[in-house]
């Protein structure tokens, strides 16, 4: 298509510097109204419309082709985007794991990014990977990403979406294709048990929050089963570290003003200690 | 003209004097404000004319809703005993020696009610009247409640014999058996001697609550973070040991298999239950994670809801998204969640609740 496009448009070139070259020659008065006339509709209206509408036609026969992937992508990385974090299913051909605002995706290898948003619009933006996509609710909208090389990237919501749009960020870690099954493998497996649990589903923590294995089963807020293998909380607003986490939970709109998650400053604070701990064990 | 304006003069000089007069005996005290002697002949008339004129006046508009649910009746006659019954007397029962004191002594209530209409009696009862004695409802943002009140004063006229008792005062026996928290009358007028209201429908149930949300609860209550008029006048001036014995005998009640109602609009509830449970797709919570049905270990400050009144659960519901319910200490916990709600899931939510049986 590109040769095709190229040729003509020499060709055209040729055409207008010839006209224009042998419009300086000739002889002023020799030419009719009429004859002028019909070189400017002819050539200045019909044969453009013409070659133009041909090259639209053909053009569009080929974008679906253009448009899919060289190949077909190892894995599909569904992401919801809510105020004010992301939702993040991975699906390849034997699993399916939920887990959130974190990405890790196979070096070198093409990934489709599926976006959705159950509430405003919103963009997923990853810099150092590709260019920025909207999540808009209501449409489905894709993203074809193949990292090159190894590393560790910040992704964040490119299109204001409220309060807290700047605390709606996210890690992004290419690693090597064995690295990202090791990883893979343990994301999808439940929560190591542990006694931290019967506190979460004490304090109605499970109300919102799903820890597979264990009775918290909601569905609302970002699945936590493995959150103390991610590297921040709150949708990369704080370092994973045990004092962020108590800040977190105690007072979640200090961190992120108008996020969902209420404030749970009125617990003793040895459960909300203990609570951290919890959190920072299900590796 | 010259005539005229001596008159204007005149006129002016004695308004000036009759001013000067006022100030004079407003500021040395001349003024007898004593209730023994009454008013001066004709403002007596003046105050009551102004008073019939302005309710007749500013009622206008206001729609009843229906007043014949006889818990509603109940529930009035309970708060009437608390509230009203000290200055206006009860049905069989004459006002108190200090009521017929004051300056204009309350009318006995058979008489109190005589040439109002339901708007009427409302508006005087959540308004309140200036000058008289007459308070105004002592929760602000509940307009919802005076209504009870109004239900009762509706029945007045046909209370006959002891019937006002029965409705209005706990059953007398097993009072006496708790000597040593008296308060608990007042609790079981409308809450019941085991937390199970003798007014189904229209009063929360209080079986199966801990000791701690209880007390939190009154607290709440006495400290008018949670609006209640009806229960400001109970909780309001319980000392913190009274609080406490109360939430202890309540919380100690066994939890009483009240029969349910079978419910009349089967599709709603189920569709409460599934949002009870969690609607994934629309990032709704799970209430049953606190609330139950289940039988997980749940934080003492997460109130039980089953079999509680569907229009008591609507309108916490309703409080919550509002921003405008006091509570226990997790009370903030239900102001995200209620914000998500429309109004249809509201309606859901309380039905189902309402429709389950409390205690397995």
């Amino acid at each position: 298509m590109f040769w095709v496009v190229l040729a003509l448009s020499i060709v055209v070139w040729l055409a207008v510097i010839g006209v224009a070259i042998y419009a300086m020659r000739r002889n002023r008065d020799i030419a009719s109204d009429h004859t002028g006339l019909w070189l400017i509709l002819g050539g200045g209206v019909i044969i453009p419309t013409v070659v133009l509408s041909v090259l639209l036609v053909w053009s569009l026969g080929v974008m679906p082709t253009l448009r899919e992937p060289s190949r077909p992508p190892a894995l599909v990385v569904e992401i919801s985007a809510e105020r004010f974090w992301w939702r993040v299913r991975y699906r390849d051909a034997n699993l399916v794991v939920d887990s959130a605002n974190e990405l890790r995706l196979p070096l070198g290898e093409p990934v489709e990014i599926i976006l959705t948003s159950p509430d405003v619009i919103h963009s997923f933006w990853v810099p150092n990977l590709a260019g920025k996509m909207d999540a808009i609710p209501g449409r489905t909208t894709r993203l074809l990403l193949e990292p090159e090389r190894v590393g560790r990237f910040r992704g964040q919501c490119a299109e204001f979406c409220g309060t807290s749009h700047a605390q709606m960020a996210f890690a992004v870690e290419v690693m090597p294709r064995a690295g990202f099954d090791r990883w893979i493998a343990a994301e999808a497996r439940p929560a190591v048990p542990l006694a931290g649990a019967v506190l979460f589903e004490t304090h109605g923590c499970g109300a919102c929050h799903m820890i597979r294995g264990t009775a918290a089963r909601g569905t609302a807020g970002p699945d936590l089963t493995h959150v103390g293998s991610r590297r921040t909380i709150a949708a990369a607003a704080l370092p994973m570290r045990e004092a962020d986490l108590i800040r977190w939970i105690a007072h979640t709109e200090d961190v992120k003003p108008e996020v969902n998650m209420p404030s749970f400053a009125m617990l003793p604070r040895r459960d909300i200690e203990a609570l951290a701990t919890y959190l920072l064990a299900l590796k | 003209m010259i005539r005229m304006s001596a008159i204007v003069r005149h006129g002016m000089i004695l308004a000036l004097i009759a001013v000067v007069a006022a100030a004079v005996l407003i500021a040395i005290g001349l003024f007898p404000v004593s209730a023994r002697l009454g008013h001066l002949p004709g403002v007596g008339w003046l105050l009551h004319t102004t008073y019939q004129r302005s309710v007749d006046f500013w009622s206008a508009g206001i729609d009843p809703p229906p007043l014949d649910d006889p818990a509603l009746v109940q529930l009035g006659a309970a708060h009437f005993e608390s509230g009203c019954r000290a200055c206006h007397g009860a049905p069989g029962i004459p006002n108190g020696a200090l009521a017929a004191a004051m300056l204009p002594p309350p009318p006995h209530i058979t008489h109190a009610i005589k040439g109002w209409d339901d708007a009427e009696l409302y508006w005087i009862v959540r308004e309140g009247v200036k000058m008289s004695g007459m308070p105004h409802w002592p929760a602000v943002a509940r307009d919802d409640e005076p209504w009870a009140l109004v239900a009762f004063l509706r029945r007045v006229p046909r209370i006959r014999g002891t019937e006002y008792i029965r409705l209005a005062q706990a059953p007398a026996g097993r009072v006496a058996e708790l000597g040593a928290i008296g308060r608990v009358a007042n609790c079981a007028r409308c809450h019941g001697m085991d937390g199970v209201p003798p007014m189904p429908g229209v009063v929360p149930r209080i079986d199966g609550l801990s000791a701690a949300y209880l007390a939190q609860t009154l607290r709440a209550y006495a400290a008018r973070r949670r609006d209640s008029g009806i229960m400001a006048v109970q909780a309001v001036g319980l000392s913190e040991t009274e609080i406490a014995a109360l939430a202890r005998y309540y919380a100690a009640a066994p939890v009483a298999a009240m029969t349910v109602a079978a419910p009349t609009k089967p599709a709603l509830v189920e569709q409460g239950r599934r949002i009870a449970l969690g609607v994934s797709a629309r990032r709704l919570p799970v209430c049953a994670a606190c609330h139950g049905p289940g039988t997980r270990p749940k934080s003492p400050l997460f109130p039980v809801l089953a079999g509680q009144p569907q229009v008591y659960l609507a309108r916490q519901l309703h409080f919550f998204r509002a921003r405008n319910r006091g509570g226990t200490s997790h009370v903030t916990l239900m102001f995200p969640i209620a914000r998500q709600l429309e109004d249809e899931d509201i309606d859901a939510l309380a039905a189902y609740y309402a429709s389950l049986r409390r205690g397995g």
